[in-house]
């Protein structure tokens, strides 16, 4: 079994030209010496520890080291520091560390964060596949939040997450450190030394990748937008990730299989589809596409009336000249788009048309919709009719009145207007009304028929 | 990230202070029991004779000339008329009799007797004085003749032409006459000649309405006849056709428009009278109309000429049909989607915008319909014209949405297993609420504080009709 794994790490390794550093961490707390089948925790840890070190010593490229904690202090003395980098990373080193397992007594507590904190320096600065690997069987003793690991890698250029094996592992203490990184947890000894097998083979044969949302400069500024990975083959979503900076600002770092092509879709308003991505294996990919943005405002101006005949004023966004709808976007509200000329139809009434809005990057650009009056037609009977505007001369009917509705409120933008209508039950033409009225921006105008 | 607001666009152009609307939102009441009856009725007809004193009207009529048999029928029609008919004022302006035909002035026309009621004895006396001579100047005359309308809008002015040749002035009595009906002057001029060529008859035709006539008793009889005809009401009936052709359509406003000037003459709304007919309008019968039905999109017709002191109708075939969205349901109040139309010959403009279960009325035609639920709902639809046409859609059931903490979160349908975005938000910890259309949705959602994107989740869910689906996002 150790063997048939040591080929398939081999044969992964060989293709790749990229140093990978691994820095394994080490839970020596004093519960490490509670028994499972077998042996104690921190026997089973060591004898498979040293196993996997025997095994990736035999790879070029590879090199190793150990930070143990909770090995240095008794448990009541309750030592938040209790960590030190016992092995340093290095290659040949297998013997020492195998040494060195041997002299550790696990008798302290587990001042976890603290030495995943103290890990970022003892990979030295150098830039190379940096991997850490947890190992541990209970939370942080020491107040730390778990939470707070991966920021701190990511400022200190450590993109990749933490992978953590847990040994027996509450329930509760598991959700917590889900965001550590990578978690697994195992309950058994050969469970164990399977997940660490797996862990390392990953974390060597691991292929990243980064997406750079440039905006119109060229700088990868764009960001917080949701991203679908779709198998280029089967055109099944694959995995969606929103696109996040990390704590140095940069776009984040993703571990994603390179087994397939990929069709990449930005859901950007509108979205943007990158075929054909391919990921070189066990290698730190980076795509980037062009993803300008800015915003569009859209709000009503001077007194607004609470009515919800105004509430329902929306913005139809079309790409300018075309036809298909980008989004609907509601009144009084900011929306994010790709870069570019739009055409808004506007759902006042009558309907406001806009051609040729530009967002540009960064840049809010505000619409700014006179604030429409209320009418509130009231019916001493059921009316056929409709109000029009005179439009270069001619009528146009903007609303027809609804025939069985005593009262209709309606929101209308200001301007003059016509009401025509007669009773639903007249029995001649010319007891048909032509009237003029007017609106006023915020306004509220009753008219009696 | 700053974001810099520099780009304004105030719609309509006009930029508005704040401090003015504190006084612009003021309650305005207005009544709207003013009805307008829209009749047309003159005060007063005026009649103007514009007569031929041209050379050629000393031919002669059994044992007179063509111009005294005309001028004596005149002033007995006009005596007969004014005796009958008190809101009648009659003019005459004659041609062509005050220089010889050696001499070609072809600006030989005048007023003789201005409007006036009560003016036959003063017609037929003056006449008496003049013989005829000269040339014939129609278009010029005609040109005259419209000044000597007084400005009155309440006058129904009509000129009645008595001639026995063409212009040989070399005017264009056709364009004159049509720039007259433009302006809405007069009535299209009325043309009797004497016993005028067969040939000539066209020339006339285009200036107006043009009869001819052989002896005195028919001369009588046709000047009489049209005098009549301008003093009757005229009358118009719109029937709105169905496909059997039969006036069934009605209850549709209607504007109509002067056609030359394009100036809104009249708004109606078709209505059927008691007997079930389409109801009689009684419209000016001085110039051209435009009609324009306001269906969706709507109809015209242009051109419309009336026939003066007639019962005119107009036909026009109206071949549409209702359109209902219906959405059923318990908080069917709450659904506020509207439903946009579209013509599929006119993508790029919205023809109307109709609320749910409200019917409106369109022309039969391809519809693109977008209905604004969340998400859209798209419908390509051909409208049947004179059927009730109806369109279903579910109502929205509600999303809930509990999260222990503020989330980025996209919902998406996955049709055919491509992610479509619905909409994009950001929740604070208070249970957020979205209306969505029942089907099966996914949402893709992390932490806002989180700096990694492998911490992002997506979890599918099921959206059923009038229902609430509560999803709790750890």
């Amino acid at each position: 079994m150790v063997l048939c794994i040591a080929c398939c790490l081999v044969s992964v390794v060989c293709h790749s030209q990229e140093r990978t550093r691994i820095l394994f961490l080490l839970d020596a707390s004093l519960s490490m010496k509670n028994e499972w089948k077998g042996g104690s925790k921190w026997e089973i840890a060591k004898s498979s520890l040293s196993d996997i070190a025997d095994s990736l010593s035999l790879m070029p490229n590879v090199e190793m080291g150990v930070r143990v904690f909770g090995h240095l202090y008794q448990e009541p003395d309750k030592n938040c520091h209790d960590s030190r980098l016992e092995i340093r990373i290095d290659s040949n080193n297998v013997k020492s560390i195998r040494r060195k397992l041997e002299e550790i007594r696990p008798k302290g507590i587990t001042p976890l964060v603290y030495s995943i904190e103290k890990a970022v320096a003892d990979f030295g600065g150098v830039s190379a596949k940096n991997i850490i690997i947890v190992i541990t069987d209970g939370e942080d003793a020491c107040n730390r939040d778990p939470c707070s690991v991966v920021p701190t890698l990511q400022k200190n250029n450590i993109f990749l997450r933490p992978f953590v094996i847990g040994m027996s592992l509450q329930s509760k203490t598991f959700q917590e450190m889900l965001c550590m990184g990578k978690l697994f947890n195992t309950n058994s000894s050969a469970e164990f030394s399977l997940t660490l097998r797996e862990v390392v083979t990953e974390s060597i044969s691991v292929t990243t990748l980064q997406v750079n949302l440039n905006d119109i400069n060229g700088k990868p500024t764009e960001t917080n937008v949701n991203m679908t990975f779709y198998d280029a083959e089967t055109g099944s979503a694959k995995y969606n990730f929103y696109h996040t900076m990390n704590a140095r600002g940069l776009p984040d770092t993703m571990t994603i299989s390179p087994a397939m092509n990929y069709k990449l879709q930005i859901h950007t308003i509108p979205p943007i589809i990158q075929d054909n991505v391919t990921l070189k294996k066990n290698r730190h990919n980076v795509i980037s596409i062009n993803a300008p943005q800015g915003y569009l405002n859209f709000t009503l101006q001077g007194i607004i009336s609470k009515s919800a005949a105004i509430e329902r004023i929306k913005c139809l966004l079309h790409k300018s000249g075309e036809t298909q709808l980008v989004n609907v976007q509601a009144m009084n509200s900011k929306e994010k788009y790709l870069v570019g000329k739009y055409d808004l139809e506007i759902l006042t009434l009558p309907r406001t048309i806009v051609k040729n809005i530009e967002i540009e990057q960064n840049k809010t650009t505000e619409v700014l919709i006179p604030s429409p009056g209320v009418l509130t037609i009231n019916k001493a009977f059921e009316c056929y009719g409709g109000i029009f505007i005179v439009e270069k001369g001619k009528m146009k009917k903007i609303y027809e009145l609804h025939l069985k509705d005593r009262q209709e409120t309606i929101a209308i933008q200001p301007g003059k207007y016509r009401i025509v209508y007669r009773s639903k039950n007249a029995r001649t033409i010319h007891t048909s009304v032509d009237k003029e009225f007017e609106i006023t921006s915020g306004g509220s105008l009753s008219l009696k028929l | 990230m700053i974001f810099t607001a520099n780009f304004k666009i105030y719609i309509s152009g006009i930029q508005i202070s704040r401090g003015l609307f504190a006084i612009s939102a003021v309650f305005i009441y207005s009544s709207l029991c003013a009805q307008q009856t829209q009749i047309y009725k003159p005060n007063v007809n005026r009649i103007l004779f514009v007569l031929d004193g041209s050379g050629s009207m000393k031919q002669k009529w059994n044992d007179r000339t063509k111009f005294e048999n005309a001028k004596d029928l005149l002033t007995k029609i006009i005596d007969s008329v004014e005796q009958k008919n008190p809101n009648v004022e009659f003019a005459v302006r004659v041609f062509g009799y005050q220089f010889s035909r050696e001499q070609k002035n072809c600006k030989d026309s005048k007023l003789l007797i201005p409007f006036a009621k009560n003016n036959a004895a003063k017609i037929n006396s003056v006449l008496k004085s003049i013989s005829p001579q000269g040339m014939s100047p129609v278009a010029y005359s005609i040109q005259l003749g419209a000044k000597d309308f007084p400005e009155d809008v309440k006058s129904l002015n009509s000129i009645i032409l008595i001639t026995d040749g063409e212009e040989n002035c070399e005017g264009d009595p056709c364009s004159i006459s049509q720039a007259l009906i433009a302006k809405r002057i007069t009535l299209k001029p009325f043309i009797v000649g004497l016993n005028v060529d067969s040939a000539k008859h066209d020339k006339f035709r285009c200036m107006g309405t043009f009869y001819d006539t052989q002896d005195e008793t028919s001369f009588y009889n046709t000047v009489g006849v049209i005098i009549k005809q301008t003093l009757n009401t005229t009358s118009t009936q719109i029937n709105l056709l169905d496909p059997t052709g039969n006036p069934t359509v009605t209850n549709v406003a209607f504007t109509l428009y002067d056609h030359n000037s394009g100036k809104i003459q009249y708004n109606f709304i078709h209505t059927m009278n008691e007997k079930g007919n389409p109801d009689t309008l009684y419209l000016d019968p001085v110039g051209i109309y435009d009609l324009e039905l306001h269906t969706y999109p709507s109809v015209r017709k242009e051109n419309i000429e009336l026939i003066p002191g007639k019962h005119n109708i107009i036909a026009v075939d109206v071949p549409a049909g209702d359109l209902k969205v219906e959405c059923v349901g318990a908080s069917i109040a709450n659904n506020n989607a509207q439903v946009l139309l579209r013509s599929k010959r006119d993508l790029k403009n919205v023809l109307n915008v109709q609320d749910l279960n409200e019917e409106e009325k369109y022309l039969s035609s391809d519809y693109h319909l977008e209905i604004l639920t969340t998400p859209e709902i798209y419908v390509d639809t051909f409208l049947v014209p004179f059927a009730e046409n109806k369109i279903s859609v579910p109502n929205y059931g509600t999303l809930s949405i509990i999260a222990p903490e503020n989330i980025s979160a996209s919902i998406f349908t996955t049709n055919s297993g491509v992610m479509q975005l619905v909409s994009q938000f950001e929740t604070t910890m208070k249970a957020d609420n979205r209306k969505l259309q029942p089907g099966e949705y996914s949402i893709v959602y992390k932490s806002k504080s989180s700096y990694d994107s492998e911490s992002t989740k997506s979890l599918n869910f099921l959206i059923e009709e009038g229902r609430v689906s509560v999803i709790n996002l750890q």
